[in-house]
């Protein structure tokens, strides 16, 4: 077999031994754990401080935008047309949706004040990262269940979903998304504008 | 209730049982993930009429009985009302094969019943006896019966054809309406009923973002329904069915 000439199997198995290294090397369980917890410490010491609403929701997102892969959840919300914008256009979209799911995400958090937060297991997910299940226990209450799910496919660690009691961000986000756009006629730029409002 | 009746009972729930398993097997042509929603005009027009009872009837007198009623009346309201299901989650975890989940609610409902003074109190929740509420639309999902069309019904809200079939059956395998008289029937529908509203009050915010924050609340709400009764069934979030947002470039 010529050599300056690779056939597809050898391309693919160059290609798979080129992406092993950054799997075997990338995340594992216990470093998923822990970030997991890191997050949990960072969000409820924010959560747990006697602010108001709209000071804990501005502290909140200062937090929650580093540790959220906010690009990737946008594109895969948005859906196809996402892929009829501009780079600009897109960044906007991003930022914009960012700042609106942590508003969100942020006041569906406070509703957990003083919850006693406990990781009970991590899994291994493959290509679709790393899950790791957690319950929050309020007092008097039985226990929410809420998953992490967690990727370094963009190159540091980040939240890719949350998953409260079955119901996933990612899911919800898109049905509501669909619905904003289609009150606005599919308009992106005005979908945004009213985004970044919220 | 007499024996008779009781043998007419089971007999309305084997038929039902039976026809939902046709029903489910000829309507489920949807993909892993999907909702199966063939009456949607139907349930968005249910949909806005329970919106409707909601913001004019449920939730002002919600926050009326948040407001009015202490917190710890409204406890004792919520712990009795707990404590009676608990005959008839035990039933549908036994009928589940479900041991872990019988003991469990047995053992709830021995404690709260003795220390917890009739229910009154819910002393195991504090001892880490967590409540694992179940019920037969649960124990037909776990006989293998697909989940069927999504259905709204009016007042009850969101649920779908198995769920439905599993609310009827319930009402005929609860052993508390096999014991309670006539008159502490309706007193159990009062308590019931009076708990709704509790749980109206108690989840208020989280209510208010499904139905008055969506863009589209029949949807968001239908999701959510589905999204959290599939985890209720397999007990866990299933890895096989997480999405993989990269995956959408």
């Amino acid at each position: 077999m010529p050599l300056n000439k690779p056939n597809r199997r050898v391309v693919i198995a160059g290609g798979v031994a080129a992406f092993l290294p950054l799997r075997a090397f990338g995340l594992t369980e216990p470093a998923a754990t822990a970030f997991v917890e890191r997050v949990i410490d960072d969000f409820f010491a924010i959560i747990n401080l006697n602010q108001s609403e709209a000071q804990m929701l501005r502290s909140f997102e200062q937090v929650f935008t580093p540790y959220a892969d906010v690009d990737i959840i946008a594109r895969s919300v948005l859906g196809p047309p996402y892929r009829q914008l501009t780079t600009s256009q897109k960044s906007a979209f991003s930022n914009a949706f960012g700042h609106y799911l942590s508003n969100k995400y942020g006041r569906q958090f406070r509703e957990y004040r003083g919850a006693d937060i406990t990781i009970t297991r991590v899994q291994n997910a493959g290509s679709k990262g790393f899950l790791v299940s957690s319950q929050m226990r309020v007092s008097g209450q039985s226990p929410w269940s809420l998953d992490w799910q967690i990727s370094d496919r963009s190159g540091r660690t980040k939240i890719i979903n949350l998953i409260i009691e079955g119901i996933s961000l990612l899911t919800s986000e898109r049905e509501e998304i669909r619905a904003l756009l289609e009150a606005r006629r599919g308009n992106v730029t005005e979908l945004t504008n009213y985004l970044a409002s919220v | 209730m007499n024996a008779k009746h009781k043998i007419y009972n089971w007999l309305i729930s084997a038929t039902l049982v039976v026809s939902l398993g046709a029903c489910a097997g000829n309507g489920q042509s949807v993909a892993e993930g999907e909702i199966y929603d063939p009456f949607e005009s139907t349930n968005r027009a249910i949909h806005d009429f329970n919106k409707m009872m909601d913001s004019a009837v449920v939730g002002p007198v919600a926050t009326v009985y948040g407001t009015v009623v202490p917190e710890e009346v409204r406890m004792i309201v919520d712990n009795t009302a707990s404590n009676l299901g608990q005959p008839n989650a035990f039933v549908n975890h036994i009928l589940q094969g479900d041991g872990d989940g019988a003991s469990t609610t047995l053992t709830r409902f021995l404690l709260n019943s003795t220390i917890g003074i009739a229910g009154l109190f819910d002393p195991a929740t504090e001892m880490g006896v967590f409540d694992e509420p179940t019920d037969f639309g649960e124990t037909l999902a776990v006989w293998g019966v697909g989940e069927g069309a999504y259905l709204e019904l009016p007042i009850v809200g969101p649920s779908s054809v198995r769920d439905t079939v599993g609310i009827v059956v319930d009402l005929a395998i609860d052993p508390l309406n096999h014991v309670v008289t006539r008159e502490q029937a309706y007193y159990l529908m009062a308590l019931r009923g009076v708990n709704l509203i509790g749980k109206r009050n108690t989840y208020d915010d989280l209510i208010s973002i499904l139905l008055y924050e969506s863009a589209d609340s029949y949807a968001a709400q239908r999701l959510s329904y589905m999204q959290n009764k599939r985890h209720a069934v397999a007990g866990e979030t299933v890895i096989e069915d997480l999405e993989d947002p990269y995956a959408f470039e």
